[in-house]
């Protein structure tokens, strides 16, 4: 069984239309690449292809393994799914996570390649849009206390752990357990 | 004058009348007689005398026998023939110490002595290291690595950066007017396969191109290779008359390529050429011919006929080494020449080949003492040409090279790499922030095309005999470096280095194959420099490959660099059945399939005359033979058939191949060589029950044939066996009779039994092997219980598709038969089923529609 869910989305370019006119002209359409804004671990750029729990697993095991926020990119086709992918995240964190999205165009560039030996090779630009999704840890647990500078340290790592302490006991339990119990998982790793 | 003393004449002995005419038959049958006995006895001396015996006294030694040395050396290797056969070996000279052997002139002599079978490449020592080497082509090449880095190779490649030489690749230079070249090889290609070699697009040098090569006029059969070809950028616009073309040729089917050249420009040798000779002048040696400074002069004077008013004279010119054969035609003044060893090509594969070079290259400027690069100015005027320098340093600044113009050819001169290294190997770091944008960089494109010193050969040459070898820059080094690590003055001395970098577009269609993989760049780097390129390449962090590689990369990408209509691709399909075969028959019979009971009549090798033979209705000829569809439009039509069900185009000969990518679904392995069948209604009922039940069940299992040869097989063993020790017996019994009347002790009479023995062996294969489908004219469609319209060449799994993948070839009858039984709703599947197993399963077909993408 595929495990991706039925997407509705706008439909890609390659489709009958193009391909019939294509065949009239004396080019040949040759796509490239899109730029990539940076190519991280974090930066997850979104494809169609790709399978979507693959995908899911992908996003999971990175902020399991104590990321902070990852960027998910997707284009065109793919934005539908980027956004099922970043709500499925989102949901299945039970509010541990939060998301925030930017939108954008990319400029494209085609190559049209010559099919007869008299036509040099041309560009067409074009523009698509792209959505930006971060999502990133909400939760209180991470924020770091400033030390203050006028205690004398001993041992620094014993005395940030005791300030850590009462933030945690001022949360609420349920989220607590939740909370550690993710927390933990990547010191096990 | 004296007249008692008689004469031989007629009144001594009678008259004798001379012949006026004598038979040379007769006197030449004699002396060849006496020619026939000369040579035999000099080839078998009838003296039964040692060699040394036959030495006059003078020249004997003590215990000559026993030490060959003693002896004088023309003799040495035929004392030591006598002496083996005599069964008392001379005392085997000791290996001289490894001290000895490792000094330099000593290590040199061993590697040029290695070098005369097989041409090594500049890297071949760093190879040798740390690779497993073959024969491939006449070089010797590195394999694999030594390390187990077959997924490492492929993360390179589609991460990182995958570094190969492909020096092996030979480079033809052509020289002539631009309308003979492009009428030459209109004769050896089709526009149907492309654009041609003249292309706007190509000529102005910006890009490179590749042709497909047929042999003279010939298309669409007798395929030569896929070419790569770069334009020498024109010096001044108005000299248009004469170009320069490079071709890089593949090894294997090169040595064709080059006589089909050789015979569609009507081009000669010009290692012997015959030249008029002035004649008023003595002389003998013209002014140009001085320059070449011949070896060896033979005057040849010849007296033309008298019809002529001038005697002509001629002398011949031959060259005794010619360290680039090249050849021309005296009418047209073409002229090609075979360059060799002066150029190495590095190919870097995937997105990191772009850090890799922008760390390890860094563009020589006079202006700028520094050299650092300031910050681009791209953003400030965009659509501003840019030097070719700023611009390549520019274009490697982008994630990935695929998002470059494709086959953009880059001309930069760089200052030495061996300035450029880390100081520990180190991954080459990505530009923080790219500044740069592709689509700006397409227009800001330098004004003139990359112009490079590499087309010059004296400049070639000249590069290579003033570098500054590695011994002298270590040496220097050590004297001036203070600090380790640090810079010195003499290195801003060295000479820059011009370079030739050459874009790889990677897979360019986004439905076959992920788009953008496998691209990268290949560098052109001149003679002597290549290893140090190398090593500085490999110190930022690129991941050296070997031929594995190549292949696994090819197959990654759905392409076939051996197609089987060309002359490489015959080559290997030779090659690997005589290997497939002879591992047969290594492994003990009870581990060997029986291909008879499996019904597969050609287990080693995909038996295409016979396979498009069966599929074409007209009478097929062998003389036309097949060949693989290379009609870009065609393919189209196809490709719209498998994917829109479009119709089927009418215009398909019935003798061509088209190329596939065949993908099995769920299970399965797919080996090479595996057939590519046709599925009945049974097997889609089948498979829909399957698909219900979620069973991975093979959907066919093929019935087991027997096999009537296996009695046959067993009495010939007996038969044979029985032979062996009723010669053994008669042996032994000989022995014992000589040992009755004997006081020594006897041993037995050697077996002798290797030819009997071979002999049975070569009875058993015939016996274990399906008969040949092209001598015995068994179907090759009908050989099993499905239909066969197709075979498997390279197969494996694919990372970058996460399954089994392959690529195969079929007739193009048996697709259009599967056309019309599809299934609606599905993707086209066919059958697959390896040679060694009885299970079909489903696989599903595509079309590559660029067949000769890789060369």
């Amino acid at each position: 069984m595929d495990s991706n869910p039925t997407e509705l989305g706008a439909k890609p370019r390659t489709n009958n239309k193009n391909n019939q006119q294509r065949r009239n002209q004396s080019q040949r359409i040759v796509r490239k690449l899109p730029p990539r804004a940076a190519s991280d671990r974090r930066n997850i750029y979104i494809t169609s292809k790709t399978d979507f729990k693959a995908q899911q697993k992908r996003c999971e095991d990175l902020l399991n393994a104590g990321a902070k926020e990852i960027y998910l990119h997707c284009m065109g086709y793919s934005i539908t799914r980027g956004l099922n992918l970043a709500l499925r995240l989102i949901q299945n964190s039970d509010g541990a996570l939060s998301y925030a999205i930017n939108t954008s165009t990319i400029q494209l560039l085609d190559e049209l390649h010559p099919l007869c030996d008299d036509d040099d090779i041309t560009y067409r630009k074009r523009n698509n849009s792209a959505l930006h999704i971060k999502i990133y840890n909400s939760s209180l647990f991470d924020i770091v206390v400033p030390k203050l500078p006028a205690q004398p340290t001993l041992s620094g790592i014993g005395h940030n752990e005791a300030n850590t302490k009462p933030t945690q006991t001022q949360r609420k339990t349920q989220q607590q357990q939740q909370q550690q119990q993710q927390h933990k998982k990547p010191k096990h790793k | 004058m004296s007249t008692q003393k008689l004469e031989y004449d007629a009144s001594l002995g009678g008259e004798v009348a001379l012949p006026s005419n004598l038979p040379t038959y007769h006197y030449a049958s004699g002396a060849l007689n006496e020619i026939k006995t000369m040579i035999a006895e000099a080839q078998k001396p009838v003296s039964s005398k040692l060699i040394f015996q036959s030495l006059p006294k003078h020249m004997r030694r003590r215990a000559m026998s026993h030490h060959p040395n003693r002896l004088p050396r023309k003799y040495r290797s035929a004392h030591k023939c006598q002496m083996a056969k005599a069964g008392n070996q001379p005392v085997a000279p000791k290996r001289p110490s490894r001290k000895y052997r490792r000094r330099a002139k000593n290590l040199m002599r061993e590697y040029m002595r290695r070098q005369r079978n097989h041409i090594w490449l500049e890297t071949h020592i760093w190879h040798a290291k740390r690779f497993h080497m073959i024969d491939r082509w006449g070089y010797r090449l590195a394999y694999a690595s030594c390390d187990k880095t077959y997924r490492a190779c492929y993360r390179a490649s589609s991460e990182h950066c995958l570094v190969q030489d492909i020096s092996f690749y030979s480079c033809v230079q052509l020289e002539g007017s631009l309308d003979q070249l492009r009428t030459g090889f209109g004769r050896l290609t089709s526009p149907e396969c492309g654009l041609g070699i003249a292309a706007k697009t190509y000529m102005s040098g910006r890009r490179e191109g590749s042709i497909q090569l047929f042999a003279d006029s010939k298309y669409p059969s007798c395929a030569l290779q896929r070419v790569l070809f770069m334009w020498r950028p024109e010096q001044q616009p108005e000299n248009q008359t004469r170009r320069t073309l490079w071709l890089w040729l593949h090894p294997a089917g090169a040595e064709a390529t080059i006589a089909q050249l050789i015979k569609v420009f009507q081009l000669k040798s010009t290692k012997q050429e015959r030249l008029p000779l002035p004649y008023d002048t003595d002389a003998l040696v013209p002014s140009d011919a001085l320059s070449k400074v011949p070896l060896s002069v033979e005057s040849v004077e010849q007296q033309a006929e008298g019809s002529n008013k001038q005697p002509l004279r001629f002398w011949t010119y031959t060259k005794a080494f010619e360290r680039n054969r090249s050849y021309a035609n005296a009418d047209t003044g073409l002229q090609m020449v075979h360059i060799k060893h002066e150029l190495n090509r590095f190919r870097l594969t995937g997105p990191r080949a772009q850090c890799v070079l922008a760390a390890s290259l860094r563009a020589y400027r006079k202006d700028r003492e520094d050299g650092a690069p300031d910050d681009l100015r791209l953003g400030d005027t965009p659509g501003q040409a840019l030097e070719p320098a700023d611009y390549c340093e520019a274009a490697l600044q982008l994630s990935s090279p695929s998002e470059l113009l494709s086959n953009l050819i880059l001309s930069v001169n760089v200052v030495d790499p061996r300035l450029q290294r880390p100081s520990k190997r180190s991954k080459a770091a990505k530009p923080a922030a790219s500044l740069v944008n592709a689509a700006q960089l397409h227009l800001s494109q330098p004004k003139q095309p990359p112009h490079s010193d590499l087309w010059d050969p004296e400049f070639r040459e000249r590069l290579s005999k003033q570098m500054m070898a590695q011994h002298k820059y270590n040496q220097l080094r050590s004297l001036h470096a203070i600090v380790p690590g640090q810079r010195c003055d003499f290195e801003d001395q060295l000479q820059p280095l011009p370079l030739l970098l050459i874009q790889r577009p990677g897979s360019q269609q986004a439905q076959y194959k992920r788009l953008g993989y496998a691209a990268g760049w290949d560098v052109i780097v001149p003679a002597r420099y290549g290893m140090v390129l190398w090593q500085t390449l490999i110190m930022w962090g690129a991941r050296p490959g070997g031929l594995r590689e190549f292949d696994s990369v090819a197959r990654e990408s759905g392409i076939d660099h051996y197609l089987p209509d060309t002359v490489a691709g015959q080559q290997q399909a030779t090659q690997t059945a005589k290997e497939r075969r002879a591992q047969y028959f290594r492994q003990p019979p009870n581990k060997r399939c029986n291909y008879r009971r499996l019904s597969v009549v050609s287990p080693f090798v995909a038996p295409w005359h016979s396979l498009v033979r069966d599929w074409s209705v007209e009478h097929y000829k062998d003389t036309h033979g097949y060949f693989v569809l290379r009609n870009r439009e065609l393919l189209q039509c196809l490709d719209g058939c498998v994917r829109r069900r479009q119709e089927f185009p009418e215009t398909i000969s019935e003798l061509c191949l088209i190329q596939i990518e065949v993908r099995m679904h769920a299970r399965g392995k797919l080996k090479d060589n595996a057939l590519i069948c046709q599925p009945t209604p049974s097997d889609w009922v089948r498979r829909r029950q399957q698909q219900k039940h979620d069973e991975h069940e093979p959907v066919h299992t093929e019935p087991l044939q027997s096999d009537l040869n296996e009695r046959l097989r067993k009495q010939l063993r007996h038969q044979h066996k029985r032979l062996l020790k009723r010669l053994r017996s008669r042996r032994v019994r000989e022995k014992r009779k000589l040992q009755e009347t004997s006081t020594k002790r006897v041993h037995i009479r050697p077996a002798r039994t290797g030819p009997l023995i071979s002999e049975q062996f070569a009875k058993m294969c015939d016996l274990w092997l399906p008969s040949d489908p092209t001598k015995k004219h068994d179907s090759v469609r009908r050989q099993c219980s499905r239909e066969v319209f197709g075979y498997v060449t390279c197969a494996g799994f694919s990372f970058v598709e996460a399954a089994v993948c392959g690529v195969g070839y079929i007739t193009a009858r048996g697709l259009r038969q599967l056309l019309q039984v599809r299934q609606p709703g599905v993707p086209l599947l066919c059958l697959v089923r390896n040679e060694d197993s009885r299970d079909y399963r489903f696989a599903r077909i595509q079309i590559n529609v660029n067949v000769s993408a890789g060369a």
